[in-house]
């Protein structure tokens, strides 16, 4: 098995980028790993032009999942709504940069799932 | 003392090296039992109680020495008492199904269940509760412990109270229970009390009739035998006044066009084809831990836990969600590491070739009680050893290095 605690993940984990809650955002959205019992929730706030900000987060979980988010975090600022929203799994992995195995899949993708869910919703209200 | 050397010669599983210690989600399973199932499927595959050819007699006997097997290695009254399903869960979903119907549930009624069950057998009973109108009560835990507190049960435990459902041992701390106490408390106002015995049978010696209870129900997965097999056993004296959960083949007696009638017990219960190889490897199993001795495999994983705990409490940083009286504890240490998530100690352990399981366990409402959202989980039978404590530790240490 291929060691997955690189350097770059343990660091991210240990000082995860944009932690904590906002105060005042556009879209807060909830999510959660039933399997692990992991609990996440996003906050977004948008530009007029519909450009990302500023993110924040709080929960708690492994470090595939903290790294994964943080370094989401990164990425998506000054994004726009479109181009967050198309961040797909594949790229999520990509990010991260190691061989996630099908065990901690779910730890993975737990942020990108949830901005997923979070963009989407916006765009149906 | 048993001979852990020779039984692990029957669970080739081990060869790989890896030290296992997930029994608590899933237990291996010994050649004996894979052979006698084997048997079955290769060479007298047939329905039981159905055809009169040899094959399908020679199923219907060994599937109904499986139920022989159950009834003494619980230590029941009849066989008759004995309910094959497809695994716990579905037992505890049947029991609950069946109770209903019979306790007549409405508002004003009390169910009593404790902090510590599984998933599998607190949400049937939630659903009961909605269902009904009756009320679910939780008894919580001693405060500082992975006990019950048993002042508590005995007074939430009241003439209200119509059922009682309580897991003899808990599949997180390894606790046993006092269930002998909770079903005097239970018969005592009336209620009827089942029991949870997956984490224990197999596990710890039980006898359904020293503990005073009314049903019981376990997995054949969690001691040698099969998935997808499971039992749940009903106290004569109640058995008959219970209406089926499930209906079909096999458990009729007459059928009209508008109306049928049941089956004697058990027949009655086991509605369609049931998992006939699976019961002839739960049978097997049950042979194989006699032949060794529950109490004995009791007092070997006793003596594994008390090292364990040991060595763990030494290491800073690492805290025990566990039984500590080795007596009272069926098997399980879970424990979880300051700065080190669970999923991430037992990849680092899963890395260093050691099996153990992250997460809540299906048991979340106890890790709420526990202050933690997660654990990770070593749990300890009869093929284990020492050797299995030392990579276990040294394993939790190399955690802590690479999180440093």
């Amino acid at each position: 098995m291929d060691d997955i605690y690189q350097q770059n993940i343990l660091d991210h984990y240990k000082h995860p980028h944009h932690k904590g809650a906002l105060l005042v955002c556009d879209i807060k959205e909830e999510g959660a790993n039933p399997s692990c019992g992991d609990e996440l929730t996003l906050f977004l706030k948008f530009d007029n032009d519909g450009r990302i900000v500023d993110v924040g987060y709080e929960g708690n979980g492994c470090a595939i999942s903290q790294a994964a988010m943080s370094m989401l975090s990164d990425k998506i600022t000054e994004k726009t709504m479109e181009e967050a929203a198309a961040i797909s799994d594949k790229d999520m992995f990509e990010l991260l940069g190691i061989a996630i195995g099908s065990g901690r899949e779910k730890c993975a993708l737990l942020g990108v799932h949830t901005l997923q869910r979070a963009l989407k919703q916006d765009s149906l209200s | 003392m048993i001979d852990v050397v020779q039984i692990r010669k029957d669970f080739l599983q081990l060869e790989s090296g890896s030290a296992f210690l997930d029994s608590a989600a899933s237990s291996l399973t010994p050649t004996q039992v894979v052979r006698a199932m084997d048997e079955y499927y290769l060479h007298y595959r047939a329905n039981v109680h159905r055809g009169l050819y040899s094959s399908a007699l020679r199923a219907s006997d060994a599937y109904e020495s499986g139920r022989a097997a159950v009834k003494k290695f619980i230590g029941a009254e009849g066989v008759h008492e004995v309910i094959f399903t497809g695994g716990a869960t579905e037992s505890s979903n049947i029991a609950v199904r069946m109770l209903e119907i019979y306790l007549d549930l409405k508002a004003g009624d009390e169910i009593v269940t404790t902090v510590m069950e599984h998933h599998s057998s607190l949400v049937p009973l939630q659903q009961l509760a909605k269902r009904t109108g009756a009320t679910l009560r939780i008894i919580p835990l001693e405060q500082g412990t992975v006990r019950l507190n048993i002042v508590k049960a005995a007074e939430f435990i009241t003439p209200k109270t119509k059922l009682v459902s309580a897991m003899h041992a808990s599949n997180v701390t390894g606790h046993i229970n006092d269930i002998s106490e909770l079903a005097l408390l239970a018969h005592k106002v009336g209620a009827v009390i089942i029991v949870d015995g997956t984490a224990s049978v197999g596990h710890v010696p039980i006898s359904v009739r020293e503990l005073g209870i009314d049903m019981l129900y376990f997995s054949a997965h969690k001691m040698l035998g099969p998935t997808g097999m499971g039992v749940l056993w009903v106290k004569d004296q109640l058995l008959g006044k219970l209406e089926p959960a499930t209906w079909g083949g096999g458990m009729i007696e007459r059928v009209s066009e508008e109306a049928a009638s049941w089956a004697p017990v058990p027949d009655r219960f086991e509605a369609g084809t049931k998992n006939i190889g699976g019961v002839i490897g739960l049978g097997a199993a049950i042979n194989y831990l006699e032949a060794i001795g529950v109490d004995n495999i009791h007092e070997h994983v006793a003596g594994l836990l008390g090292g364990a705990i040991k060595q763990l409490e030494e290491i800073p940083g690492v805290t025990l969600y566990t039984e500590l009286d080795t007596d009272l504890n069926m098997g399980n240490i879970a424990f979880t590491v300051d700065g080190v998530h669970p999923h991430d100690v037992a990849q680092i352990l899963a890395q260093e070739g050691v099996a153990v399981r992250p997460g809540h366990h299906c048991a979340q409402p106890l890790h709420k009680a526990l202050g933690v959202s997660a654990t990770t989980r070593a749990s300890f039978y009869l093929y284990n050893t020492v050797a299995d404590i030392e990579v276990l530790v040294r394993g939790i240490k190399k955690a802590q290095k690479t999180f440093s």
